[in-house]
């Protein structure tokens, strides 16, 4: 028996899933809620072993990403989430489990429960293709003809002190929202930073950013970089 | 008496429509007779099984002018219309009598689950 905890502000969801998925012997409906608020304690209380939760709740995402780290062992399946790009790779960043689209049937959201259940992904294929590409995109190392030269003028004069601190962190492999929350700025404010980065270095992404960096260390020797004082200690 | 004859018409929300049709099928008042994709041929439909409630997922362009055209050829029929995913629902009437009027009223304080028990 799988439990599963309902949100979603459409009424006929919230009690029409709780109906229709009970009926189904497979599944016991532990909670259906129609707001966000109090989710991560009532999800610790009940423990249910999948998180239902409707996408196009205000806040969903960012509720489904306190729950992941308030609950880590949390399983979320997103309900009626868009088949967009942005939404499939932040939906895999927060670490949702399972993807239903507005266009699955019931019998397609019950075997993506199930599976959530055994803890394995469930992803449509062409949102697990959005995913997958970005994943790709991310990783490739960047070409050689793609990578200007850096020195080690560009990086102390032509970043700001901020902008350092931001390569340091893209060449360590952070995304935008962690590296917003270990500088306590908005993620949208990171993105500004690396919008700038990434014209200053003349690269085109992250990936190249952190490239760029890994050449510079092997041509600089094993030295860390100290953003504070704008240049590279000695390891 | 006899169980009101439902079609569901045009859900494209695939789980909504699964929802609607396990909830309106539960009800031994409510007899769903059909389910079809799409609107095409739905007036046909409606006339050949003597459809007396049609539930249909309501959209910007189409639906109001398909509601007005259903409603001015089969008068009696209910229309109910799922908006934005089911937020919302609107009934379309011909034929309000004094009854049907006050029945919609009632709906506010629940006259529609006390009508089912």
């Amino acid at each position: 028996m799988i439990k599963v905890i309902i949100f979603s502000d459409i009424r006929i969801y919230c009690e029409g899933l709780s109906e229709v998925l009970s009926n189904t012997g497979s599944i016991k409906v532990v909670a259906a809620e129609s707001h966000l608020e109090g989710a991560v304690e009532k999800i610790g209380a009940l423990n249910p072993d999948v998180v239902l939760l409707d996408m196009t709740m205000s806040g969903s995402c960012q509720i489904a990403q306190n729950i992941i780290q308030s609950i880590p062992q949390a399983r979320i399946v997103a309900l009626a989430a868009p088949v967009d790009k942005d939404r499939a790779i932040r939906s895999a960043e927060v670490g949702i489990t399972g993807y239903v689209a507005r266009e699955a049937s019931m019998s397609e959201l019950v075997e993506t429960l199930k599976i959530a259940k055994k803890g394995e992904y469930c992803y449509p294929p062409k949102v697990a293709t959005y995913i997958f590409n970005q994943f790709r995109k991310v990783s490739e190392p960047a070409s050689q003809a793609d990578i200007v030269p850096i020195n080690s003028e560009t990086l102390t004069k032509a970043l700001t002190g901020r902008e350092r601190q931001i390569t340091r962190f893209i060449s360590e492999g952070m995304p935008n929202k962690q590296i917003a929350r270990k500088l306590s700025i908005e993620v949208s404010t990171v993105k500004n930073h690396v919008h700038n980065i990434l014209a200053k270095l003349q690269v085109k992404n992250r990936a190249q950013v952190a490239a760029l960096m890994q050449h510079y260390h092997t041509d600089h020797g094993s030295r860390s970089f100290d953003p504070d004082r704008n240049n590279y200690l000695p390891a | 008496m006899e169980p009101l004859r439902c079609l569901l018409a045009d859900i494209p929300q695939k789980v909504l429509a699964d929802i609607v049709h396990t909830l309106t099928q539960q009800d031994q008042s409510i007899e769903v007779v059909g389910q079809m994709q799409g609107l095409d041929g739905v007036i046909d439909i409606i006339e050949q099984r003597a459809i007396e409630v049609l539930i249909v997922s309501m959209r910007k362009n189409t639906s109001q002018t398909l509601c007005s055209q259903i409603m001015e050829k089969f008068p009696d029929l209910l229309v109910v219309g799922l908006v934005d995913d089911g937020r919302m629902a609107v009934t379309y009437m011909g034929n309000v009598g004094k009854n049907d009027l006050l029945n919609v009223i009632h709906l506010k304080r629940g006259g529609r689950a006390k009508a089912a028990e």
